[in-house]
Protein backbone atom coordinates (compact mmCIF):
# COMPACT_ATOMS: atom_id res chain seq x y z
CA UNK A 1 0.00 0.00 0.00
CA UNK A 2 1.61 3.23 -0.89
CA UNK A 3 0.99 6.68 1.11
CA UNK A 4 0.22 9.00 -1.72
CA UNK A 5 1.22 12.48 -0.26
CA UNK A 6 -1.78 13.82 -1.06
CA UNK A 7 -3.52 11.72 1.57
CA UNK A 8 -1.15 12.41 4.67
CA UNK A 9 -3.48 15.12 6.73
CA UNK A 10 -0.88 17.88 6.79
CA UNK A 11 -2.68 20.08 8.89
CA UNK A 12 -2.48 17.61 12.23
CA UNK A 13 0.93 17.24 11.11
CA UNK A 14 3.07 20.32 10.01
CA UNK A 15 2.88 21.61 13.64
CA UNK A 16 4.77 18.02 14.58
CA UNK A 17 7.25 18.93 11.81
CA UNK A 18 7.95 22.85 13.22
CA UNK A 19 7.70 22.14 16.67
CA UNK A 20 10.78 19.49 16.23
CA UNK A 21 12.59 21.91 14.01
CA UNK A 22 12.25 24.62 16.38
CA UNK A 23 13.72 22.56 18.61
CA UNK A 24 16.21 21.05 16.94
CA UNK A 25 17.38 24.84 15.45
CA UNK A 26 17.10 26.11 19.27
CA UNK A 27 19.78 23.26 19.93
CA UNK A 28 21.65 23.93 17.20
CA UNK A 29 21.96 27.65 18.03
CA UNK A 30 22.63 27.20 21.27
CA UNK A 31 25.22 24.69 20.76
CA UNK A 32 26.98 26.77 18.26
CA UNK A 33 27.24 29.97 20.76
CA UNK A 34 28.47 27.42 23.21
CA UNK A 35 32.00 28.71 24.04
CA UNK A 36 32.77 24.35 25.16
CA UNK A 37 30.54 21.78 25.12
CA UNK A 38 31.04 18.18 27.25
CA UNK A 39 32.41 16.53 24.06
CA UNK A 40 33.66 17.62 20.84
CA UNK A 41 31.26 20.28 19.14
CA UNK A 42 30.89 18.57 16.19
CA UNK A 43 29.50 15.36 17.46
CA UNK A 44 26.81 17.10 19.31
CA UNK A 45 26.13 19.15 16.05
CA UNK A 46 25.94 15.51 14.62
CA UNK A 47 23.34 14.23 17.00
CA UNK A 48 21.63 17.17 17.39
CA UNK A 49 20.61 16.93 13.63
CA UNK A 50 20.25 13.10 13.16
CA UNK A 51 18.52 11.80 16.10
CA UNK A 52 15.08 13.23 15.48
CA UNK A 53 13.59 14.61 19.12
CA UNK A 54 15.97 12.91 21.55
CA UNK A 55 19.13 14.81 20.10
CA UNK A 56 18.40 17.94 20.91
CA UNK A 57 16.92 17.09 24.42
CA UNK A 58 19.74 14.89 25.18
CA UNK A 59 22.05 17.83 24.07
CA UNK A 60 20.49 20.30 26.21
CA UNK A 61 20.74 17.63 29.47
CA UNK A 62 24.13 16.50 29.26
CA UNK A 63 26.00 18.66 26.41
CA UNK A 64 25.49 21.82 28.07
CA UNK A 65 28.14 23.17 31.07
CA UNK A 66 26.13 24.65 33.78
CA UNK A 67 28.24 27.35 34.37
CA UNK B 1 10.20 40.45 49.71
CA UNK B 2 11.79 43.02 46.79
CA UNK B 3 15.08 40.45 47.33
CA UNK B 4 13.26 37.67 46.41
CA UNK B 5 11.43 39.28 43.56
CA UNK B 6 15.01 39.80 42.04
CA UNK B 7 16.04 36.23 43.11
CA UNK B 8 13.27 35.06 41.17
CA UNK B 9 13.99 37.28 37.99
CA UNK B 10 17.71 36.34 37.77
CA UNK B 11 15.87 32.76 37.75
CA UNK B 12 13.90 33.12 35.05
CA UNK B 13 16.22 35.36 33.09
CA UNK B 14 18.73 32.10 33.48
CA UNK B 15 16.17 29.74 32.05
CA UNK B 16 15.45 32.15 29.01
CA UNK B 17 19.49 32.11 28.53
CA UNK B 18 19.72 28.33 28.67
CA UNK B 19 16.78 27.87 26.35
CA UNK B 20 15.10 25.77 29.16
CA UNK B 21 11.77 28.11 29.09
CA UNK B 22 11.48 27.27 25.45
CA UNK B 23 12.62 23.04 25.10
CA UNK B 24 10.72 21.59 28.15
CA UNK B 25 7.68 22.68 26.67
CA UNK B 26 8.16 22.06 23.23
CA UNK B 27 9.49 18.36 24.59
CA UNK B 28 6.00 18.22 25.94
CA UNK B 29 3.85 19.20 23.64
CA UNK B 30 5.23 16.62 21.30
CA UNK B 31 5.15 14.16 24.06
CA UNK B 32 0.85 15.10 24.16
CA UNK B 33 0.76 15.33 20.95
CA UNK B 34 2.11 12.51 19.46
CA UNK B 35 -0.11 9.58 21.80
CA UNK B 36 -3.62 11.23 19.82
CA UNK B 37 -1.48 11.14 16.33
CA UNK B 38 -0.36 7.31 16.72
CA UNK B 39 -3.73 6.19 18.20
CA UNK B 40 -5.88 7.45 15.44
CA UNK B 41 -3.25 5.99 12.62
CA UNK B 42 -2.77 2.73 14.52
CA UNK B 43 -4.48 0.82 11.86
CA UNK B 44 -2.96 2.39 9.04
CA UNK B 45 0.13 2.25 10.23
CA UNK B 46 -0.09 -1.50 10.86
CA UNK B 47 -1.66 -2.02 7.49
CA UNK B 48 1.70 -0.39 6.19
CA UNK B 49 4.43 -1.68 8.34
CA UNK B 50 2.98 -4.36 10.21
CA UNK B 51 4.04 -7.41 7.76
CA UNK B 52 0.13 -8.89 8.08
CA UNK B 53 -0.85 -11.23 6.05
CA UNK B 54 -3.02 -10.03 3.19
CA UNK B 55 -6.67 -10.33 4.37
CA UNK B 56 -6.06 -9.67 8.02
CA UNK B 57 -9.38 -8.24 9.58
CA UNK B 58 -8.17 -6.55 12.62
CA UNK B 59 -10.83 -5.23 15.27
CA UNK B 60 -9.27 -2.42 16.65
CA UNK B 61 -11.33 -0.91 19.10
CA UNK B 62 -10.82 3.22 18.46
CA UNK B 63 -9.83 3.98 22.32
CA UNK B 64 -12.13 7.36 23.28
CA UNK B 65 -10.73 10.33 24.26
CA UNK B 66 -10.33 9.87 28.14
CA UNK B 67 -8.12 6.68 26.95
CA UNK B 68 -5.84 8.35 25.07
CA UNK B 69 -5.37 11.17 27.57
CA UNK B 70 -4.74 9.08 30.62
CA UNK B 71 -2.21 7.45 28.23
CA UNK B 72 -0.60 10.86 27.53
CA UNK B 73 -0.82 11.63 31.25
CA UNK B 74 1.35 8.28 31.91
CA UNK B 75 3.81 9.20 29.08
CA UNK B 76 3.99 12.25 31.55
CA UNK B 77 4.49 10.17 34.16
CA UNK B 78 7.44 8.37 32.84
CA UNK B 79 9.32 10.36 30.54
CA UNK B 80 7.79 13.91 31.60
CA UNK B 81 9.01 12.84 34.86
CA UNK B 82 12.55 12.17 33.72
CA UNK B 83 12.89 15.22 31.52
CA UNK B 84 11.46 17.63 34.29
CA UNK B 85 13.84 15.88 37.01
CA UNK B 86 16.97 16.20 34.53
CA UNK B 87 16.40 19.65 33.46
CA UNK B 88 16.41 20.89 37.35
CA UNK B 89 18.95 18.81 38.74
CA UNK B 90 21.60 20.99 39.24
CA UNK B 91 19.14 24.15 40.17
CA UNK B 92 21.22 24.62 43.52
CA UNK B 93 24.00 21.80 43.19
CA UNK B 94 25.60 23.48 39.88
CA UNK B 95 25.22 26.63 41.51
CA UNK B 96 27.33 25.80 44.74
CA UNK B 97 29.60 24.12 42.42
CA UNK B 98 30.31 27.33 40.03
CA UNK B 99 30.59 29.63 43.11
CA UNK B 100 27.75 31.38 42.20
CA UNK B 101 25.74 30.41 45.21
CA UNK B 102 28.63 31.49 47.43
CA UNK B 103 28.54 34.80 45.35
CA UNK B 104 24.61 35.33 46.01
CA UNK B 105 24.86 34.68 49.56
CA UNK B 106 27.88 36.77 50.70
CA UNK B 107 24.83 39.54 50.27
CA UNK B 108 22.86 39.75 53.04
CA UNK B 109 20.39 37.41 51.25
CA UNK B 110 17.89 35.35 53.34
CA UNK B 111 18.42 31.45 53.02
CA UNK B 112 15.09 31.12 52.73
CA UNK B 113 14.56 33.66 49.58
CA UNK B 114 16.93 31.82 47.43
CA UNK B 115 15.72 28.02 48.35
CA UNK B 116 12.01 29.69 47.62
CA UNK B 117 12.82 31.80 44.54
CA UNK B 118 14.54 28.49 42.84
CA UNK B 119 11.50 26.42 44.24
CA UNK B 120 9.12 29.14 42.63
CA UNK B 121 11.01 29.21 39.29
CA UNK B 122 10.72 25.28 38.75
CA UNK B 123 7.37 25.54 39.81
CA UNK B 124 6.90 28.23 36.90
CA UNK B 125 8.10 26.17 34.46
CA UNK B 126 6.82 22.75 35.74
CA UNK B 127 3.07 24.19 35.47
CA UNK B 128 3.69 26.29 32.00
CA UNK B 129 5.11 23.36 30.52
CA UNK B 130 2.47 20.88 31.87
CA UNK B 131 -0.62 23.31 30.93
CA UNK B 132 0.77 23.88 27.94
CA UNK B 133 1.77 20.39 26.34
CA UNK B 134 -1.65 18.93 28.17
CA UNK B 135 -3.66 22.00 26.33
CA UNK B 136 -1.79 20.91 23.16
CA UNK B 137 -2.54 16.94 23.75
CA UNK B 138 -6.35 17.73 24.42
CA UNK B 139 -6.86 19.83 20.86
CA UNK B 140 -5.72 16.76 19.31
CA UNK B 141 -7.22 14.72 20.71
CA UNK B 142 -10.76 16.22 20.15
CA UNK B 143 -9.19 17.16 16.83
CA UNK B 144 -9.25 13.63 15.92
CA UNK B 145 -10.56 11.02 18.28
CA UNK B 146 -13.56 12.09 20.32
CA UNK B 147 -13.79 15.94 22.44
CA UNK B 148 -13.61 15.22 26.10
CA UNK B 149 -14.88 17.42 28.53
CA UNK B 150 -13.12 20.46 29.47
CA UNK B 151 -14.04 19.95 33.24
CA UNK B 152 -12.75 16.81 33.65
CA UNK B 153 -9.21 18.08 31.75
CA UNK B 154 -9.27 20.98 33.99
CA UNK B 155 -9.46 19.10 37.45
CA UNK B 156 -7.39 15.95 35.72
CA UNK B 157 -4.71 18.71 35.16
CA UNK B 158 -5.03 20.43 38.43
CA UNK B 159 -4.55 17.25 40.16
CA UNK B 160 -1.51 15.93 37.95
CA UNK B 161 0.26 19.26 38.42
CA UNK B 162 0.20 18.38 42.40
CA UNK B 163 1.92 15.38 41.91
CA UNK B 164 4.47 17.17 39.23
CA UNK B 165 5.41 20.09 42.15
CA UNK B 166 5.85 17.26 44.70
CA UNK B 167 8.39 15.49 41.79
CA UNK B 168 9.96 19.18 41.43
CA UNK B 169 10.52 20.25 45.13
CA UNK B 170 11.96 16.81 45.89
CA UNK B 171 14.53 17.12 42.83
CA UNK B 172 15.07 20.52 44.84
CA UNK B 173 15.37 19.17 48.17
CA UNK B 174 18.43 16.28 46.27
CA UNK B 175 19.74 19.56 44.86
CA UNK B 176 20.44 21.15 47.83
CA UNK B 177 21.65 18.24 49.79
CA UNK B 178 23.88 16.74 47.04
CA UNK B 179 27.09 17.81 45.02
CA UNK B 180 27.00 15.81 42.09
CA UNK B 181 24.18 16.64 39.36
CA UNK B 182 24.04 12.86 37.96
CA UNK B 183 23.14 11.75 41.68
CA UNK B 184 20.69 14.50 42.24
CA UNK B 185 18.70 13.24 39.15
CA UNK B 186 19.15 9.25 39.63
CA UNK B 187 18.53 9.59 43.18
CA UNK B 188 15.02 11.30 42.72
CA UNK B 189 13.98 9.29 39.77
CA UNK B 190 14.87 6.59 42.20
CA UNK B 191 12.54 8.06 44.85
CA UNK B 192 10.12 8.97 42.79
CA UNK B 193 9.37 5.66 40.59
CA UNK B 194 10.15 3.51 43.58
CA UNK B 195 7.24 5.49 45.33
CA UNK B 196 5.05 4.76 42.29
CA UNK B 197 5.67 1.55 41.76
CA UNK B 198 5.21 0.77 45.57
CA UNK B 199 1.65 2.86 45.82
CA UNK B 200 0.50 1.18 42.84
CA UNK B 201 1.19 -2.35 44.49
CA UNK B 202 -0.06 -1.87 47.78
CA UNK B 203 -2.80 0.47 46.38
CA UNK B 204 -5.40 0.71 49.31
CA UNK B 205 -2.79 1.51 51.96
CA UNK B 206 -0.69 3.98 50.25
CA UNK B 207 -4.03 6.41 50.06
CA UNK B 208 -1.63 9.10 51.55
CA UNK B 209 1.21 8.37 49.00
CA UNK B 210 1.77 11.69 46.58
CA UNK B 211 2.22 8.82 43.59
CA UNK B 212 -1.38 7.96 44.48
CA UNK B 213 -2.33 11.50 43.06
CA UNK B 214 -1.67 10.24 39.78
CA UNK B 215 -4.45 7.15 39.86
CA UNK B 216 -7.08 10.07 41.42
CA UNK B 217 -5.88 11.76 38.35
CA UNK B 218 -7.27 8.46 35.45
CA UNK B 219 -10.49 8.37 38.29
CA UNK B 220 -11.33 12.22 37.21
CA UNK B 221 -10.86 11.67 33.68
CA UNK B 222 -13.08 8.59 33.49
CA UNK B 223 -15.68 9.43 35.60
CA UNK B 224 -15.32 12.77 36.82
CA UNK B 225 -14.86 12.04 40.29
CA UNK B 226 -11.82 11.50 41.99
CA UNK B 227 -11.12 8.11 43.57
CA UNK B 228 -11.79 7.98 47.86
CA UNK B 229 -9.13 8.86 49.67
CA UNK B 230 -8.21 11.66 47.55
CA UNK B 231 -8.65 14.35 50.40
CA UNK B 232 -5.82 11.82 52.44
CA UNK B 233 -3.63 12.29 49.49
CA UNK B 234 -3.82 15.62 48.68
CA UNK B 235 -3.42 17.14 52.28
CA UNK B 236 -0.07 14.55 53.22
CA UNK B 237 1.30 15.79 49.28
CA UNK B 238 1.34 19.38 50.44
CA UNK B 239 2.27 18.81 53.68
CA UNK B 240 5.00 16.82 52.50
CA UNK B 241 5.96 19.59 49.95
CA UNK B 242 5.90 22.23 53.05
CA UNK B 243 8.32 19.75 55.03
CA UNK B 244 10.82 18.76 52.23
CA UNK B 245 11.29 22.78 51.40
CA UNK B 246 11.63 23.65 55.02
CA UNK B 247 14.78 20.94 55.81
CA UNK B 248 15.74 22.49 51.99
CA UNK B 249 16.33 25.90 53.56
CA UNK B 250 17.38 24.50 56.95
CA UNK B 251 20.15 21.80 55.13
CA UNK B 252 21.13 24.95 53.27
CA UNK B 253 21.74 26.95 56.14
CA UNK B 254 24.54 24.45 57.64
CA UNK B 255 26.11 24.04 54.25
CA UNK B 256 29.45 25.57 53.28
CA UNK B 257 28.79 27.23 50.47
CA UNK B 258 32.36 27.80 48.65
CA UNK B 259 33.67 24.42 48.25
Amino acid sequence: MNVSLNEIPWGAIAPIIVLQLILMITALVSCIREEKTNGPKWMWILVILFISLLGPVIYFVVGRRND
Amino acid sequence: MTQWTVLYRKEMTEMVRNYKILWVPIVFILLGVMQPVSSYYMPEILDTFGGLPEGTILEMPTPTGEDVLMQVLSNYGMLGVLILVLSAMGVVSAERQSGVAGMVMIKPVPYSSYILSKWAGLLTITLITLFIGYAASWYYTSLLIETVDFERIFQSVLIYSIWLVFVVTLTLFFSTIMKGNGGVAFVTIFVVFGLSAVTSILGENMKWSPAAMTEHTGQVLLSGEPGSGFLLGFITTIAIIIVVLIASIQIFKQKELLE
